[in-house]
């Protein structure tokens, strides 16, 4: 009997144990379901913020194009980005209201969206400045200032090369605008000008040739120059100068630049030097290309390489075209050597890969008062094999060598006077 | 013989009791075991409901997109505020603010809800925004997420 009720205890005792346990268990799962459940969304909401910092564009350009804005944008994130809307602010008309447009432009990591904005119901003017916004669909925003150029003072300069000419001699005007906006603005629609007949003192004329090259240029980036290069051909007598002056279409008030060329006469004992400067070679254009390379500028190359180089020559003679012989050579003169490296003249030169065309002789001609590119790199006239630059590495002097025949009528250019002329040129630093 | 009778008295004794203990034990067992689930239930549904807050708020993604004068000199400010997120949000409070001096202006809202991928522009305007050169813009939601920006006046 007691061992019956014993049992009876146990039974009850267990009833207990197991509904107390199971109800522990129940509330402890539960609650460890909520912490997983959080712990997801959190990872979850944390993925969201950094895809959201992952987003990353670039606006290549900006312009107006047909009266419409023209973004080009650059995905350069690893992630897909939608565009959802587009704010425009004009800043120069108070008067115009802030207006919003729905985008939905969608890209993928390094695709580049062209024309964005060209569909939009709005009219831009040139003449004004912008302020747009563009808002990603995870939220990010990225601003955009288009400023006109009769908003700023823009930093301008202009030069001439050469600034002491002779009379009836070409001289090149170059003409440089920068983004000096301080607010990171893009600069839209740079159009220089000159003032045409420009401004002489004595007798001096300037007869306008060619330019501006380029027109125009459509967008400048914040700290970018654009250059833009007129030709005049000047005559007059000594000392008479001509002053030029150039600015850009719809510029501030004020905002311009000048520069002045004075006209030099030679006397007879100096037409030997007058006529040693009839080639004349347009430093800014020079170039070069090395290895598996891109033309590039500037004045330090690698030492040891196949090189091509490539520069704008003018033939300043009145009447008679220049015909270059294959013995036109640049030359690499190491000041700490005395090796002479000479890269003589290519027909063409192409990169990726460096090729250089041989070149015939006397194939190649300037006509008066035009300019032509050449191409050196040979390593023997005619030759196809590119020329190395030193071993050693350094500064150097390259001055250019040209040779040929000036030449004008029938019979050219075997008829023609042999002419040979030597540049100074730039130094060049071997890394 | 009276000793017999004495042994069963005793035992009929003790079945009595036992049965009275064991019935007490199972009311009160049973009573307790009622009690705490009960309590146990309640607070899970507490429980559930602070997760189920704290995600809603979690999720919310709420953005200034463009907050700006209306007028110059400033005496009005537009706020447009846009919803990135999945989940439906309610503006319920924005406040335009000036740390130094303690200048606050407080435009509460009601029926200011906005849509995943939905926006809102709301029109605030006090004489005084104009004296500050800078302000804070802070927007608050019914869940209590706030965010805050600047705007140059």
């Amino acid at each position: 009997m007691i061992k019956k009720r014993r049992g009876l205890s146990n039974v009850i005792g267990m009833i207990f144990l197991v509904v107390v346990l199971s109800s522990v268990i129940g509330y402890f799962t539960y609650g460890i379901n909520l912490i997983e459940r959080v712990n997801d969304e959190v990872i979850v909401k944390g993925v969201e913020s950094m895809d959201k910092s992952k987003e990353d564009f670039e606006i290549v350009g900006v312009k107006i194009n047909g009266g419409k804005f023209d973004l080009t944008i650059k995905n350069t994130g690893q992630l897909p980005i939608n565009f959802t809307r587009l704010w425009v602010n004009n800043v120069t008309d108070a008067s115009w209201p802030l207006q919003n447009f729905t985008l939905n432009e969608a890209s993928y990591p390094g695709q580049i969206l062209y024309g964005v904005g060209q569909n939009l119901n709005l009219y831009a003017l040139e003449s004004q400045s912008y302020s747009l916004r563009l808002v990603t669909e995870r939220g990010n925003l990225f601003n955009i200032q288009v400023t006109s150029p009769q908003d700023e003072t823009l930093e301008m300069n202009l030069f001439s090369t050469p600034k002491s000419v002779l009379t009836g001699q070409d001289v090149t005007i170059w003409f440089g605008v920068t983004n000096n906006v301080t607010d990171g603005s893009v600069l839209q629609i740079i159009t220089p000008l000159i003032e045409d007949p420009p401004d002489i003192t004595g007798s001096a004329t300037a007869t306008y040739k060619e330019g501006p090259i380029p027109p125009s240029k459509e967008s400048l980036s914040h700290g970018d120059t654009s250059f833009f290069k007129w030709v005049y051909t000047v005559t007059g007598s000594d000392g008479d100068t001509v002053t030029f002056n150039a600015t850009v279409d719809n510029s501030k008030q004020g905002n311009f630049i000048t520069e002045q060329v004075e006209i030099v006469i030679l006397d007879d004992d100096s037409l030997l030097v007058e006529n040693a400067g009839v080639l004349q070679v347009d430093y800014v254009s020079l170039e070069w290309a090395q290895g598996n390379n891109d033309w590039s500028s500037g004045w330090n190359l690698d030492a040891n390489t196949d090189t091509v180089w490539r520069i704008n020559v003018t033939n300043n003679h009145p009447a008679d075209t220049f015909y270059i012989g294959e013995d036109t050579a640049l030359v690499l003169l190491p000041v700490a050597g005395n090796t002479k490296n000479p890269f003589y003249l290519g027909a063409s030169g192409t990169t990726i890969p460096l090729d250089l065309a041989p070149y015939t002789d006397l194939s190649q001609s300037i006509p008066p008062g035009q300019e032509v590119r050449i191409y050196l790199g040979a390593e023997t006239p005619g030759a196809t094999t590119e020329a190395k630059t030193p071993t050693q590495k350094g500064i150097n002097q390259s001055p250019i060598l040209i040779f040929g025949k000036m030449c004008s009528g029938g019979g050219c250019p075997g008829s023609g006077t042999s002419y040979g002329q030597n540049i100074p040129f730039l130094g060049i630093m071997l890394e | 013989m009276d000793l017999k009778q004495a042994r069963k008295r005793r035992a009929l004794a003790t079945v009595i009791t036992s049965a009275i203990m064991m019935t007490a034990v199972t009311i009160m067992g049973g009573a307790g075991v009622v009690w705490s689930q009960t309590s146990l239930n309640s607070q899970q549904i507490e429980m559930s409901d602070t997760v189920d807050d704290y995600l809603n708020k979690l999720n919310e993604s709420l953005m200034f997109e463009y907050v700006y004068c209306n007028d110059d000199p400033c005496d009005t400010i537009i706020v447009v505020l846009t919803n990135v997120g999945d989940l439906g949000l309610d503006v319920s409070q924005i406040t335009i603010y000036d740390k130094i001096s303690g200048f606050s202006k407080i435009h509460s809202m009601s029926k200011a809800q906005i849509m995943p991928d939905g926006s809102i522009s709301v029109v605030i305007s006090d004489s005084s925004f104009s004296s500050y050169a800078v302000l804070d813009v802070s927007a608050t939601t019914s869940r209590g997420s706030i965010i805050q920006t600047q705007i140059s006046t």
